[in-house]
């Protein structure tokens, strides 16, 4: 029986453009929100979503900033001629920095909107209070007018206050000012059949901190497949070559990924330490498991390989490569 | 399939879902909250119904399909290639090898990582089932069928295989494609105070050594890379269905090879069935369909498949990290030190910002509050395909994390200390945020022990050592 500890720290949200770029373009992204009259809008997104579920977290970031709800949302992404520029999902920045640039450029169109509001409730902007999705006169909150009909007034008949054009829409290039770093604290338990050397993942305990979470079930969702890929790399995958640089992982068959059978239960929690100079105070998540697994997974069986005098062993951990330890005949695995 | 009632599965959290988190006044209800919370995925009716768009689903008036003859070797010169019976395939319509693209100045193309990379081999292939010519046919079918036909006449050279060895005097040299290279190095990196690091090493009560191997892996996501690329003739417009994580990047990259405006060219990335950073990379197949399509005159695709993904596509890892970790005999970490091998293929495809070559690796310090740190790299080109930045990896944070938490536990070991109290007694404090690390990176805000108590907690971790003990 082994327990293994992991605890780890990331660094996402790449980056502010002048410490980084790729082949010359800086990592700022861009985002644009448009309030359609009947009060349903359109934001469009620089990054692409592989399976992460940006067409909801972002139409949930935009609605946290302007109470419109999410179903009446719509992300754009993905599409060069629809969308801004921007350096794309990866790096888990997605949440950083084009997460941020939306949050910005909601509020960007709320100012406006705050504006626009003024004029028709006729009081001034510092008179105003913002309750989620709509603006009141303070001290008399009778006096409202919805994020709608804010909307049908940017676009309507009547004149609007001085300065300000119609329509009610924005644009922003987000470049972040530095990168965010989530951490989480990962507990493996596992039991290794000493006549086999097969090791049964028996527990997955891992709280992760990702800051201000958007959407905790999603969020929850990363972190079951980050975890899978932990197990998969700890003691199964390997694109491994012979001598003659013959690639030996060709095939499903040969680079074994893991299924619900080799996983256990995910047992997943969380803390909250926000980021001091993420707008939404949200940190990226996308990786934090792939990256604290492997070792909470190695740890755990070198910690049930102790009696054996072992003090470390190579991944990938199949049954063979842990027998071979196990007899004290551990070898690199390249 | 029978059809039953559909079931809801409680998520196996050991705590309550939050409750819909947003500021005060909107009247969120749990289940739609105006803001975060626990929303369903607005995506998801399409994809769990297979209605999805996925690029394999986009199909055009008269589009054709590319496929790719692959190099069996790892390490060959191409001595000739002979097309002429695939051509005569009555379902072919072109094929094209290394050197008809030469003609034409598109058999290179840059990487990410400023190198270049062969879309087809012209002077000899460098890793097994590397590009060297490409079909394009009616039909997927007869795409592959005609591969088989057409005959290369390789020359064996030595592959390169093993990355401790390969920058030894008389290893055969992969990139003579560069100019004046003479050796298989790529690049020295290094960050972090060596002197002070030796210092602190050479005055530790105990220093723990180990090597420590992240060897090769793959992102294997469920769908494989692809693109269908329709130039059309009249107005010269590139429209580029692709899976690809970084659609404007792309298209910019595309602009400066093809000598395009970026305004001829649209890159559509519909949805993807997985990235994880294997979808980053700008591979030989996307290109080879654009120049299919420009020169035919129809939409090409190009679908690679299974094996193809997982031989020749961005991989990840790699790394053969020597680790030293210096700590008093109390258990204060004081100094980590590492050299590494980097092992990245053929080429340097890596996708990393420019001013970090070796990513973000330098987080190897971790979690902890030390005094020193020092890492010296040396990257490696190895007959094997190229890549390394991948499979969730967050530019080399994999790596980092894994030979800090590795050889933290090596310590608990030598110091007999559990690995939870060596970790708790030095991790950084809350107070000392927003913390610069031994080599530079400010980590912004950080909350450790009670996440680690937490995690403790859940797991029953004083409970468990005791069963652990018992079981010994």
């Amino acid at each position: 029986m082994g327990i293994g500890i992991s605890f780890f720290t990331e660094a996402v949200g790449a980056g502010p453009r002048k410490d980084m770029d790729i082949l010359g373009l800086g990592m700022a992204d861009g985002c644009e929100l448009r309030i359609h009259p009947t009060g349903k809008a359109v934001v469009r997104l620089s990054v692409k979503t592989q399976g992460q579920g940006h067409e909801t977290t972002f139409a949930q970031i935009v609605a946290e900033e302007t109470g419109i709800p999410p179903e009446d949302i719509e992300v754009i992404h993905g599409d060069t001629d629809n969308t801004p520029f921007g350096l794309g999902t990866y790096g888990s920045r997605s949440t950083p920095v084009s997460g941020a640039a939306a949050a910005l450029v909601a509020r960007k169109v709320r100012d406006k909107a705050q504006i626009i509001a003024s004029g028709m409730l006729e009081v001034s902007t510092a008179d105003l209070e913002w309750n989620k999705g709509s603006f009141h006169v303070k001290g008399d909150p009778e006096k409202s007018v919805t994020i709608q009909d804010i909307a049908m007034k940017a676009h309507g008949a009547g004149d609007l206050p001085e300065g300000i054009e119609g329509g009610l829409e924005a644009q922003i290039c987000y470049n972040p000012d530095s990168l965010t770093y989530p951490f989480g604290a990962y507990i493996c338990v596992v039991d290794i059949d000493p006549g086999t050397a097969v090791v049964k993942v028996r527990r997955f305990i891992a709280v992760d901190d990702c800051g201000t979470q958007i959407n905790p079930m999603i969020i929850e969702g990363q972190i079951h497949g980050g975890l899978a890929d932990g197990v998969g790399m700890a003691m199964m995958e390997m694109i491994s070559f012979d001598e003659d640089g013959n690639c030996l992982g060709g095939s499903l068959m040969d680079y074994l990924i893991p299924t619900a059978l080799e996983t256990p239960d995910w047992e997943t929690g969380h803390t909250v330490t926000p980021s001091p100079h993420h707008p939404i105070g949200a940190k990226g998540v996308g990786e934090s498991a792939t990256v604290g697994s492997p070792p909470a997974v190695v740890n755990a069986i070198v910690d049930a390989l102790k009696p054996f005098g072992v003090r470390h062993a190579d991944m990938p951990l199949t049954p063979s490569r842990v027998w071979e330890t196990m007899q004290g005949n551990h070898t690199p695995p390249i | 399939m029978t059809t039953t009632e559909p079931t809801t599965t409680e998520p196996t959290t050991t705590e309550p879902a939050p409750p819909a988190v947003g500021s005060d006044g909107a009247a969120s209800d749990e289940d739609r909250p105006v803001g975060f919370g626990n929303l369903r995925r607005k995506e998801d009716p399409r994809l769990i119904r297979g209605m999805g768009n996925f690029v394999d689903d986009v199909q055009l008036p008269g589009m054709l399909h590319l496929a790719i003859l692959r190099s069996p070797m790892a390490h060959a010169r191409i001595v000739s290639i002979d097309k002429s019976a695939a051509e005569a395939h009555p379902k072919v319509v072109a094929v094209i090898t290394g050197e008809d693209l030469a003609a034409q100045g598109l058999a290179w193309m840059p990487t990410l990582s400023n190198d270049v990379q062969a879309v087809l081999a012209t002077d000899k292939v460098r890793f097994q089932h590397q590009e060297v010519a490409f079909v394009v046919a009616e039909d997927r079918y007869s795409a592959r069928d005609a591969l088989e036909l057409i005959e290369v006449d390789y020359e064996w050279i030595d592959p390169v295989v093993d990355v401790r060895t390969a920058m030894d005097a008389g290893t055969p040299v992969i990139r003579d494609d560069l100019e004046g290279k003479t050796d298989n190095h790529i690049f020295d990196w290094e960050t972090g105070d060596e002197a002070a690091t030796k210092a602190v090493f050479d005055n530790a009560d105990v220093v723990v050594k180990e090597e420590i191997v992240y060897p090769r892996v793959h992102p294997a996501p469920m769908e494989t890379c692809g693109a269908v690329a329709d130039v059309e003739r009249v107005s010269g417009q590139l429209t580029l269905w692709c899976t690809t994580q970084a659609p404007h990047a792309h298209r910019t990259v595309y602009a400066l090879v093809a000598g395009l405006p970026e305004h001829k060219i649209r890159v559509i990335a519909p949805d993807i069935g997985g990235g994880f950073g294997n979808k980053v990379p700008i591979y030989p197949g996307y290109v080879c369909a654009i120049v299919a399509s420009l020169v035919i005159g129809k939409p090409v695709k190009w679908m690679e498949d299974r094996t193809e993904n997982l031989v020749s596509t961005g991989f990840a890892r790699d790394y053969i990290m020597e680790a030293e970790i210096a700590a008093t005999s109390d258990g204060t970490i004081q100094a980590i030190r590492t050299n590494v091998i980097a092992d990245h293929g053929a080429f340097n495809g890596v996708a990393a910002p420019t001013k970090y070559p070796a990513g973000f690796f330098g987080v190897f310090t971790g979690s902890y509050d030390l005094e020193a740190a020092f890492c010296k790299m040396s990257a490696i080109y190895t007959n094997k395909a190229p890549g390394g930045v991948a499979y969730a990896c967050s530019f080399r944070i994999t790596e980092a994390v894994y030979l800090v938490e590795r050889i933290v536990d090596c310590l608990a070991y030598e110091l007999e200390m559990d690995p939870a109290e060596l970790r708790l007694k030095n991790f950084i404090q809350p107070d000392q945020f927003p913390y610069e690390t031994r080599t530079g990176w400010v980590y912004d805000s950080g909350n450790y022990e009670p996440a680690m108590r937490k995690a403790m907690d859940m797991a029953g971790y004083e409970e468990l050592r005791r069963e652990q003990a018992d079981k010994r």
